[in-house]
């Protein structure tokens, strides 16, 4: 198998109040190509940091993210996130336009004609073929996911990296994105990182469950996942990785705090700054 | 039953909102001129409004109110122009660093609340009577409602959306043009909405004061020509277009751009 990630002693920590927290540490970790991985923790146990890391939004402090066995230090088309806020596409561009605005901008080679015919096929792709035309507001929370997870697919990322996408919906909506994601995962044969804190979640999503502990975060286990898809919780396989992972995770269910972050945060002008 | 379709089609026809504000202006305009015409008012203060509106046809029809109109609209465009550069500018410069974005907070909270027309003296001694100090006063009033709006419209746009640029490899100026800008919008239109407002009244009030010194002028001018020589319809029919002017801009540019940008794009304010 090739390796699509590399994560090498990576510690990141932040500096909150004049004192130095710290999200993650040692955390190392392979990802082969292709494969469905879910990370699964409580609030605050670094879990997004980890996807934001990779997605070169945060520099790790100590240790280092590659891919296929290139350094990662800035956000870049391999790397493609999809976010928990329902805030994420552009509100003045339409649900085609969205996809076709991320197809024009990492190849202006291409046409607007050509990027409207790709970003077509992403619609289609994630089952919302009519809604083209659609502004954001107009569409509900999980057709802006699905939309979201076209306009990342429609650069051909090698990785998807999803943090809680589907924590916003209610759950008949989560249920349906979470086979779609399914099969549009074994369609396109990109390798995904599936950030959640819901147990059943994590085992029906994913191939290998990763579970890690909050402050500092650290992984506390890798679970290979046997269930076949599509995979049921009746399963015996099932309540067997549920009651793993519940133990694992209820160790520290006295350590676990409110989250730091809210998922409809407004950038304050330093942030906005920074990125410019 | 001829009456009763009668009756309902006026109900019909009242229901549209044009039609009720046409007839209240219609029946305000017949007030007006009942009461000019009951004689107890001296008519050289108090002209009838068909005298106005001759009067305006009059001058409409000379060229003077056209050539007032574009001379005014020229300058408020200028000065507009120049308001919107250096709001950009002022807001870039925020941008750099903290301190500088501090700055400009501070130099904002004490210049805004300063009406436009408040530094005309000043500008005057520097400037001297002319285009030049009435330009500088539109870009006094316009430019700190931009700079507001456009400084917190930047800070508004959702982070997500930013890093959706960001992962999609924007950075800098291309980032700014095609997820900020786009993503401040509404609050860059309702800045300007206020600017222009704030720049119409500067306009019509600078005008005013030196009026009779310049040799040629705007609508602004025009009103206080007609006062000097004591033609009052005339002073109502100036007043009238400065209505009609900014009525237009507003109810017809405006608000039919924000009908096909920010209510389109469901990103209306508040």
């Amino acid at each position: 198998m090739e390796l699509a990630l590399t994560i090498s002693k990576l510690t990141k920590g932040f500096w909150v109040q004049g004192r130095n927290f710290i999200a993650l540490q040692d955390i190392d970790l392979s990802v082969n190509k292709g494969e469905f991985i879910t990370i699964i923790g409580p609030s605050g146990c670094g879990k997004s940091t980890l996807l934001r890391c990779i997605a070169g939004f945060e520099r790790p402090t100590t240790g280092f993210v590659q891919v296929e066995g290139q350094e990662v230090n800035r956000p870049g088309i391999d790397r493609m996130m999809v976010f928990q806020g329902l805030d994420q596409l552009f509100p003045w561009l339409t649900a085609l336009e969205n996809v076709a605005f991320a197809l024009r901008v990492t190849d202006t080679t291409r046409g607007m004609a050509l990027s409207r015919t790709l970003a077509g096929d992403y619609i289609n792709l994630v089952g919302l073929s009519g809604y083209e035309g659609f502004y954001a507001h107009q569409l509900s929370g999980g057709m802006k996911q699905r939309v979201a997870i076209a306009r990342a697919l429609s650069v051909q990322p090698k990785i998807l990296l999803m943090d809680e996408p589907f924590g916003s919906l209610d759950a008949f909506t989560r249920k349906a994105l979470q086979e779609e994601l399914a099969s549009i995962w074994q369609k396109t044969g990109v390798t995904v990182l599936f950030v959640t804190h819901n147990i059943d979640e994590a085992i029906v999503q994913g191939d290998k469950i990763i579970a890690m502990s909050p402050q500092p975060g650290r992984i506390l286990s890798v679970i290979d996942n046997p269930i076949p898809r599509p995979r049921s919780s009746e399963s015996p396989k099932f309540a067997e990785i549920w009651e793993t992972l519940h133990h694992l995770l209820g160790i520290h269910k006295n350590l676990s705090k409110e989250p730091l972050r809210s998922s409809q945060r407004t950038a304050p002008l330093e942030e906005v700054e920074a990125i410019i | 039953m001829k009456d009763i379709d009668i009756a309902k089609r006026f109900t019909v026809l009242f229901s549209n909102r044009t039609v009720r504000q046409v007839l209240f202006m219609t029946v305000l305009a017949a007030v007006w001129e009942s009461v000019a015409m009951t004689g107890y008012v001296p008519p050289l203060l108090f002209p009838r409004f068909s005298h106005v509106i001759q009067t305006l046809i009059k001058e409409t029809l000379t060229g003077e109110v056209l050539g007032r109109t574009w001379f005014s609209l020229n300058l408020v465009a200028t000065g507009l122009g120049l308001a919107t550069i250096s709001a950009v500018l002022a807001t870039a410069f925020a941008m750099c660093s903290p301190l500088a974005s501090e700055c400009i907070e501070t130099l904002m909270s004490i210049l805004h609340p300063l009406p436009g027309i408040a530094i005309l003296p000043i500008v005057i001694l520097w400037l001297g009577t002319g285009t030049g100090a009435i330009s500088a006063v539109i870009w006094f009033a316009a430019v700190w409602p931009l700079v507001a709006n456009l400084h917190t419209g930047l800070r508004s746009v959702p982070i997500t959306q930013i890093e959706a640029g960001r992962n999609l490899g924007l950075r800098g100026i291309r980032l700014v043009r095609t997820v900020l800008i786009p993503g401040a919008f509404p609050h860059i239109l309702s800045g300007l909405r206020v600017a222009w407002a704030r720049a119409w009244q500067a306009l019509v009030a600078s005008e005013m004061v030196f009026g009779a010194c310049g040799g040629d002028g705007g609508l602004g001018w025009f009103i206080y020509k007609r006062r000097f020589f004591m033609e009052v319809p005339g002073v109502f029919a100036g007043m009238i277009v400065i209505v009609l002017i900014g009525l237009i801009v507003e109810r017809i540019g405006f608000a039919q751009i924000e009908i096909r940008t920010v209510r389109r794009w469901g990103m209306t304010l508040e």
